[in-house]
Formats: C-alpha cells, structure tokens, sequence
C-alpha cells in the first residue's frame, strides 16, 4: 500500500495517465510508479505497475525503461520468493544498464542483487555487490546511497 | 576531438589571445606578476576571489562564468571550458599595419586640435576624476553632469576628456551625442557614434578637430581588438550599428598581407544578417557590454555621451543595462542632459498629462545603485560664478579693473555661455580694447544698462551682426538641425556647393566662431560636408525667428535636398527625411517616410522608435484614406508589440487593423485571414494560463471568421499557416486538448504543403502533426516525422535558420522520448548552439531542457547541473526573462530535475528550494491542478 511521499507521487502521476502524452509518455509514467514502487518495497504496487511498466518500454523500444522494468521485476519475484527469477531479472537489468552506462542505476541494482543474495543467507556475494555499489556511487558523489551501502556493509559485517 | 590541457595552459592562452602580458594580467587581477606565473604553471590554483577577478580580466563570457569557477578551483575540468587555440589578437595585430595613419602622418601640423576654452570647475573636475580613478581600478560606474543649455556640460566633459588622456596613458576614450531632432527616432545613435570610434573610425573626426592625434592614434591602435572583439562576441553588432562595408574597407586597408581576416568578417556578417530578424533586443545589449568588457580588459575605457535628454529609448535601453553591468569593469561612462528636459518629462500628444522622461527612472535606478552620481552644474555656488569669471577673464592678459569684473559677474551670475558671449560682443564692439602691452582693458567706462540682460540676447546680437547672406545659410541650416550639410544648403539655397563651404570654414566658422566642421560623409562617390553650430542655443534662436509658413517651407526642401542627394539610399536616412516632411506639412511624403522609418527602427531593434514611427503614420493617415497603408501600419505596429511581449496590445492592434479593412470595399480577403490568425498565434504564445483564458472569446471569434473566409479555397500559402495555426489551438487552447481536429488540420496543412511544393510551410504542418503525435504516444512515429523535418531544412529554399534550431531540438526531444539518449545528444548540443548563433532563446531553452532530461537520464549528473549552469546565465542575463520567454512554462521540468540530482546528492535544503521554485512556474503558468497537463503532474 502506498504511503506518504509516494503516495502523494503516485496520485499526481494517475492523473498524468489521464491526460495527453504530448511530451510525457506512459512509459514514463510506469517507468517511475515501478521503480518508486522498488524504492517503497511496495509489492501492491509492483504487481500493479510493473507489468504496465515493461509493457510501455517493450512499445517504444525504451531500454533505459526496460532496464528498470527487468529491476522491478528482480525486487517483486524476491519479495514473493521467487529468487531465480528474481537473479535472472536482476541481472539482465545490470547488463542493460552497463551497457548505457547509467552508473547509478548499476549501482543501484547491485544493491539489489546484495539483498537477493543476503535473501539467500549468501554474506559474501552481498558484500560483493553492495561493494561494487558503494564504488560506483561514490563516484556520483551520491552521499544518501552511499550512507545507506556502507551501513548495509556494516551490518553484514 | 578535444585536446586535454591544464588550467594553467588553458589561461596562458586565454591571456595571449586578449594580448595581455602576464604584468598586465596581475595589475588588473591586483595580484603579484609571480601569482600568475605559478597559475600559469600549474604550480598553485587562484582561490575562489581570485577566480572570479580572472574570470573578469579574461573576459569570460557570463555563461561560463560558473563553470571556469569550478574549474580554477579544480572541481571540473578545464576541458569543458572552449580553448582558445589561436591568439586571433595578436595575429590580428600582427597582421594590421600598426604605424600612425597616414592622415596624421600628413598632416599632423596642418590641422591643430582644436581646444574648447574651459575655466574654472576644478571642484568638478577633480570629481570627476576620482570616478575615473576608481573605475581604473575595476570598480566601473557611471556619473552625469547636469545643467541647462549653456552650462558647460560639453566643455566640462571635453577637458575632462584631454586632461584624463593626458593623465593616464593607455585610457580610451570614445564619444557619442544624442540628436535634437532625429534623436528619440534614430535607434543606438550615440552607441553607434562610440562603436565607431572604437573600430579606429577617426579620419573623419581628426580632420573636423573633435579629437587630438594622441587621441586619434589611441583609437587606430585599438582597432585589432574592437574588430576580434566584434567577430567574437558581437557579430550582430558589426551591421546593426553601421559599421559593416566601412569597417571592411578599413581592416583591409590595413591588412599587411593576404589575410583571411576580410573573409572572415564577410562570412560572420553573412551569418548573423541570415539569422538577424526576430532576436531580442536585450540580446543587442549583452553583446554590447561583452564587447566594451572586454576591451576594458586591456585599456580602461571612458565613455562620453552627451544630450541625453534626447537620447532614442534603444540607447536609454542600452544605457540602463550597460550601467548594471559596469562593476568589475574598468568602464566609465560620463553622460550629460539637460536637467530640466528630463525633470519635465514629455507633453503628450492630445492631452494635458506628462509623460516621465524615459531616462528619469533610470538614473533613478543608478543613483539607487551607486550613490551620487550627479554633478550639477546649477547648483554652482557664487563663489563659483565669480570664480569662473575671473579665471576667464584671466585666460589673457588684462588690466580689467575689480568693478569690471563685478559688474559682469552681477550681469551674468557667472553663466558660462553669457559671460564668453558677452566678452566677446563687448570686444567686437571695441568696449574692450588691448593697451599698448597688448593687455586687455575697459576703453572707458561701460554702460552696464545697456547690455543685454539675457544670454538669448547676447546670442541675438551676434546673429545681427552676419551679413545677410550668411544669416540666410545659418537660417537654413537652423532647419536641417543642430548639425547640417553642406551639399544640403546648396541644394535648398541654389548656390554653389564650393562657395558655400568657403563661407561656412572662413566666415562662420573662422571669423564669427558659429559653427564648426564636424565630419565628412562618403556617400558613393559624394564627399557630404557636415557642420554643426558652436553652440545649439545659436541654432535654436535661429529657428525661432522663423515664422510658420517659412518653416515649413525650408523643412520640405531640406527634404527633397536629402531624398536627392541619398537616391537609392533614402532608406538610411529616413527618418531624418520623415521628420522634415512632417514639419513640412507634406501628410503623404511624411506617411510615407515614417513607415520606412518604422521599417528600418525595427531592423535596428529599436522597437520603441519603431513604434513611435508606426504611431505617427496612423495619425497622419485621415479616415476614409491610405486604407492599405494604414492597415499595414497597425498590423507591423502589432508585430513589433509581440516582438515586445506586449501580448494585448498586439491583439489590439490586430483588431484595428481588422476593423479597417472591413471598412474596404475590394480589401483581400487573405489579409483578414492572416489578421486573423496572427491573434489566435499570439494567444496560443501566451505564456500565463489566465491570459489565454482572457482572450478565449477573442480566438474563438477569429477561427469563425477564418472559417467562413477559407472555405472551399483551393490551397494557399496563408491558408496553410492558418491550417497549422488551428491545429496547435485544437491542441494548445482547447482542455482537454482536441487531437482529432489537431490532426485533421494539421494533415490538411501537409496536403497543402506538398502541393504547393513549399518545403518551410511543408516543415511547420509537420510540426503540428508531430505535436499531435506526441499527444497519442506515437513517439515512434514522431521520431520518423522529425527526421522528415530535418531533411528538409537541407532544401537550399530553406533558409530559416531559426527553424533549423527549432528542428533540431525536435529531432533530440523525440529520440529523448524514446530513450535514444546518445543519439539524442549532437542533435541537442547542435541545437542549442546553433539557437545561441541566431539568437533563438526559446530554443535555446529548449534544448537545455532536453540536454538536461538526457543527462539526468544518463546519470551525468555533473553535466545536467552544468546545464542548469547554463540556463541559469540565460535568466540572469535577460532581466525580463520569465515574461519574454514560451519556454518559461517548461523550466519547471529542468529545475526539477536539477532539484533530484540534489536530493540524491544529499543537498536537501537545495533541493528543497528548487522543488519549491518549480512549484511555483507550474502554478504561474498551468492553472489549477485541474488544468494541468501531463508533463505538470509528471
């Protein structure tokens, strides 16, 4: 169930839908309710959006989308359980993101992919990823992921 | 490819092509020679102040300001920054012959400068001076001197001049005067005036005495800079303020050798006169004081500008945003007006209210901003008065007694004009007389009853005293103005043209001192004399004693003097000639005129005047006549209004222009349509959403006549524009937006288009249907669609080079909206620079905002803030900004997302205040929420 800032978000970005694309699409759109759906770990939401959301990147052939998509789908299959198909999802986003090169959003699905792995009771490939993670956002100088990986990092350890 | 260089390289470089040394560069950093050296070398990196006084010295334009910022202090990479690979200065120095010209080598003993007489005002000169000191030393600024007519403004400000020059060596001096007559008409006159001076047009000025060869020479030698200058930061300037064949025909003169310095100056003329329509105004004063800042970087400037009281409000303008941006410069500007004229503001026509003077509230402004700024020469105390009297006096030798001087300090209170004009009657009348030791005395005991109380008096028996021949031609000249022709005398007066130069240089010049030679005009092959009289209180009496009928007389054959002597070219001259012909009483020739005048104020972006001009051929047009003319007139009129986002009384006009033609028995029907429809465009242009809510009755009263005017019509070029123009108000007027109609307008525009077989129409239905497009979601489709549009800009019929920069930001937007970032890059950064070549902000705009959504989405989030950057020069640099700009409405979107890349960043509170600014664009301009569009919620 979506709360707060999200669902302040989330109304304004319903009623988007309703309007004309002229310059916003829905992909755009379902683009960001799946990936602030990820950020909320709001399941309701994700089985809501994310199949909207990778069906508008698949039309427009929007990788950047379709990356997230992959993403959204990664979080929702670990949350109901489903760790393969969350591992097979989250990896084809990371090679969807390196190869546009978009070093947050890797960083982000590394992160990800540390959470399936500790899902997993697997330490050493979380702490592989969120490393590869922290490397990349303090690259950005992104100080909130950074912050939020290091003390990921440290609760592992 | 981009070479890597170090910030030390980068600035060695940046100094060599200003031509400034490394002492230079730290005298006027106001840092020891070592402290650039060590930069220079990489050795140590200037600090966050230092920075800036660089960024100042070396001229950096506004826009890169920030980011050199960042990059002095190592935070970004010089790389970002464009490198100046060639020293263009000191090639162009290099290349031009930099000896003395050969006027003053020939003639330098011939011709002395001729030296104004000016005593006293030591108090004001020592004023003045300190102004300039502290302008020297960077702090810029501005000061007026302030007094009626015959006060010594002029004089004040020459010797000013010749002792400042002498005082300070390497200082530039440039001056330009405003005009009684054509002034408030005729855009940039005194810029125009400084410009030329500046781009080493002496000759002219040398030869008439106005400038000393010193001074001459100053301006010669500054001549390589002003004309790099103008190649690189002020392109548009080079035709718009005249300067283009002559300057050509000057850097040629110079040249040394084969040089592609001609071509180049040809090629950036060609540039900027294909993209010179449209651009703002404010555009012209920016590259006006980029080009002045960064002549001060090398040699502090004075500028001096004189009668600002009737200076046209393009140079009020200019004046106003030039004043702002004087700090951190070493400029100053030294103006002198009338105090009075200003104070009193206009008459206006018709009615019994004033208008303010336009330059009251802006020396209202400078006073604000830098204090006292005003010496007034009114408030002298008598102690001065006397003072000046007695200094005068003293200029020659002399016996005059102590009640001499009393007398005729209690006679003229020590008035500048008075007490030389007096002197000078009384000495013509043998009053005054030389003693056998050639000192001036009393002859005997004056009659001091008997002189003139008045200096108009004084002024009188001079003009008494011409013979009748020589009233007659200064009666003459007195029409054309306070400067006149020669060649135009001859004409009007039917006398010879060689005589009458000999009479004005020996007798009126030479013997009576009334008037002077100003400058020498090439016009083809004419060489036109141009003189000006001594002083302006000589030609205002003059003109007064003329009667009504005589008046009118003169003005209509000065006139037709001028219409003759500039066949083929009357339109340079026009609104002079306009003027003539309107106090002639000439109704037609003056309708006439005034519209060219109209025409070319509008060329000049001096969209006030062009108004002016507009306004005054619809008074002169009487109801019932000129039908066309005049409806011609208001729709022009109503162009420029747009062009001054002055949204209603654009409509206003429109709508005149319309109810005119009504009143036409066999008027085109195309030119209601096209009234029509350029109303519904300006609503569809407005920015604020309860503007366009205001005029929703006025669109929808012109669609319907449209409407019934067009149908059946077979295709039509205007008949395609109202095509368009109905789609995007299907789409833009109509909530929720109707993208049927749109679309079905906008096919029929392409069908239209295609037919007629013209590819700029062709690419504007496009357009439309793109838009409709984008409205559907087919971001597929429009991708394709404007790739189309591209490839017809390649069509050679195709010379809208606005339209181009709009295309291609289309072109970058769709591949945006697809997720094509990379592919969406070039066209972007093409875009934008060339939106910045032709001047084009609302693309520029545009582009930044998709530049800004493709990094975001990239994850540069360096490179986004960086357009943020650049945005945010743009609104600093144009005051008016938010009202001026279409694009205004979709910063919000820019803001935002520099406002997440802060949030993710960790900088809430400035994330916090740009959410908060987007917020408030979207309020301003969409509405209620329940207006809004996606893109807002979104």
């Amino acid at each position: 169930m979506a709360t707060g800032e999200f669902a302040h978000g989330k109304e304004h970005l319903e009623k988007a839908l309703a309007r004309s694309a002229e310059w916003v699409g829905d992909h755009d759109v379902y683009a960001m309710l799946a990936d602030t759906a990820v950020q909320q770990r709001d399941l309701v939401a994700l089985l809501e959006f994310t199949p909207l959301a990778e069906e508008a990147a698949t039309r427009y052939n929007h990788v950047l989308y379709q990356a997230i998509s992959h993403r959204a789908w990664g979080v929702t299959h670990r949350l109901t359980g489903e760790f393969d198909e969350a591992e097979l999802r989250l990896k084809q986003s990371l090679e969807y993101f390196q190869n546009l090169q978009t070093p947050w959003q890797e960083g982000r699905t590394h992160r990800e992919l540390a959470k399936l792995a500790l899902a997993r009771s697997d330490t050493v490939t979380a702490l592989s990823e969120l490393s590869l993670a922290l490397s990349l956002f303090n690259k950005l100088g992104a100080k909130p992921d950074i912050e939020q990986t290091k003390f990921a990092i440290k609760n592992i350890e | 490819m981009r070479t890597t260089v170090s910030f030390g390289y980068w600035i060695k470089r940046r100094r060599k092509a200003l031509d400034l040394t490394q002492k230079n560069l730290a005298q006027q950093v106001g840092c020891a020679m070592v402290t650039i050296k060590k930069i220079e070398a990489d050795e140590r990196r200037p600090s966050r102040q230092m920075a800036e006084r660089l960024a100042e010295c070396l001229a950096i334009p506004s826009e890169q300001r920030t980011l050199f910022k960042h990059c002095a202090r190592g935070e970004l990479s010089i790389d970002r920054l464009p490198f100046a690979r060639e020293p263009i200065a000191g090639s162009l120095s290099q290349q031009m012959e930099s000896s003395t010209p050969a006027f003053i080598n020939n003639n330098e003993d011939s011709i002395p400068y001729e030296i104004e007489q000016i005593v006293g005002h030591e108090r004001e000169l020592i004023q003045l001076e300190d102004h300039l000191q502290n302008a020297i030393s960077g702090n810029g600024g501005i000061v007026f001197v302030t007094g009626e007519a015959g006060r010594g403004k002029t004089a004040l400000m020459a010797e000013f001049s010749r002792r400042a020059q002498k005082r300070q060596v390497g200082l530039l001096v440039a001056a330009g005067n405003c005009n009684a007559y054509s002034g408030v008409g005729d855009p940039f006159l005194p810029f125009r005036d400084v410009m030329e001076m500046l781009s080493g047009d002496v000759e002219a000025r040398w030869v008439a005495r106005k400038i000393t060869s010193d001074h001459a020479r100053a301006l010669w030698d500054i001549m390589p800079q002003t004309v790099q200058a103008l190649m690189e930061t002020g392109p548009d300037l080079i035709d718009l303020f005249g300067l283009g064949d002559t300057l050509s025909r000057r850097v040629n003169a110079r040249m040394k050798s084969h040089s592609d310095v001609l071509y180049r100056l040809q090629q950036i003329r060609e540039k900027s006169q294909s993209a010179n329509y449209g651009f703002e105004q404010r555009q012209v004063f920016e590259q006006y004081t980029q080009l002045l800042r960064r002549l001060a970087v090398r040699q502090p400037l004075l500028l001096l500008l004189d009668d600002l009281q009737w200076a046209d409000s393009a140079s009020i303008d200019l004046l106003f945003h030039l004043g702002r941006r004087l700090p951190g410069s070493r400029i100053l500007i030294l103006g002198a007006y009338r105090s009075s004229d200003v104070a009193l503001g206009f008459a206006s026509k018709g009615s019994r209210t004033t208008q303010i003077h336009p330059l009251a509230p802006v020396i209202k402004e400078f006073r604000r901003r830098y204090g006292d700024i005003e010496i007034n020469l009114e408030q002298l105390t008598m102690d001065d008065g006397r003072d000046f009297v007695d200094k005068f006096l003293n200029l020659e030798a002399n016996q005059f007694s102590n009640d001499f001087r009393s007398s005729l300090f209690a006679l003229t209170k020590g008035h500048p004009l008075f007490t030389v004009e007096l002197v000078r009657s009384l000495k013509n009348q043998g009053t005054l007389v030389y003693n056998e030791d050639e000192e001036w005395v009393e002859a005997g005991r004056l009659n001091w009853e008997s002189l003139p109380a008045r200096v108009e008096a004084v002024i009188e028996q001079r003009i008494e005293r011409l013979e009748d021949q020589e009233l007659e031609i200064l009666t003459v000249a007195s029409v054309e103005g306070g400067a006149f022709t020669a060649q135009v005398l001859s004409r009007v007066m039917n006398m010879n043209e060689q005589e009458l130069v000999h009479l004005l240089s020996q007798e009126l010049e030479g013997r009576h001192s009334l008037v002077r030679e100003r400058e020498e005009i090439s016009l083809d092959s004419l060489r036109l004399a141009r003189f000006e009289f001594s002083h302006i209180l000589f030609q205002d009496y003059l003109y007064s004693r003329l009667g009504g009928a005589e008046r009118r007389q003169i003005h209509r054959k000065v006139a037709m003097a001028l219409e003759d002597l500039y066949k083929g070219k009357e339109s340079e001259i026009s609104i002079q000639i306009a003027h003539h012909y309107i106090l002639a009483g000439d109704r037609l020739k003056s309708i006439e005129y005034s519209l060219i005048a109209a025409r070319q104020s509008k060329a000049f972006h001096g969209y006030e005047e062009s108004i002016r001009h507009f306004m005054k051929v619809i008074e002169l047009v009487e109801p019932g006549e000129m039908l066309a003319a005049h409806i011609v007139a208001l729709e022009e009129m109503a162009d420029v209004h747009m062009l001054l986002g002055e949204h209603p009384k654009s409509i206003r006009r429109y709508q005149e222009a319309l109810d005119i033609w009504h009143s036409m028995k066999d008027g085109d029907k195309w030119d209601a349509v096209r009234l029509h429809r350029k109303i519904i465009d300006v609503v569809i242009e407005m920015i604020l959403y309860s503007d366009r809510q205001r005029f929703e009755k006025v669109v929808q009263a012109s669609i319907k006549a449209t409407l019934q005017f067009t149908e059946g019509e077979p295709p039509h070029p205007e008949l395609i524009h109202l095509l368009v123009t109905l789609s995007m108000n299907a789409q833009r007027l109509t909530i929720p937006p109707d993208w049927d109609t749109a679309e079905n307008y906008a096919r029929a525009a392409i069908t239209q288009a295609e037919e007629l077989d013209l590819p700029v129409e062709l690419s504007f239905a496009l357009d439309a249907l793109s838009s409709v497009y984008g409205g559907r979601g087919l971001f597929l489709e429009r991708v394709e669609l404007s790739f189309r549009r591209l490839a017809l800009a390649d069509d050679p019929r195709f010379q809208d080079a606005r339209e181009r920069a709009k295309i291609l930001q289309q072109v970058g937007a769709a591949l945006v909206q697809v997720g094509e970032y990379s592919r969406a890059l070039p066209h972007l950064l093409e875009a934008e620079s060339l939106s910045n070549q032709v001047q084009a902000l609302v693309q520029q705009i545009k582009a930044l905002i998709e530049l800004a959504r493709c990094w975001f989405r990239l994850d540069r989030w360096d490179q986004m803030l960086e357009v943020e950057n650049r945005f945010r020069n743009l609104e600093q640099r144009y005051s008016n900004f938010p009202e001026r700009t279409g694009a205004f409405g979709s910063a919000c979107f820019l803001i935002a997302l520099s406002s997440c890349v802060h949030a993710l960043r960790g900088s809430e509170g400035q994330a916090l205040e740009l959410s908060e600014e987007s917020s408030s664009i979207v309020s301003a301009t969409a509405g209620s929420p329940e207006d809004w569009r996606r893109s807002h919620h979104y």
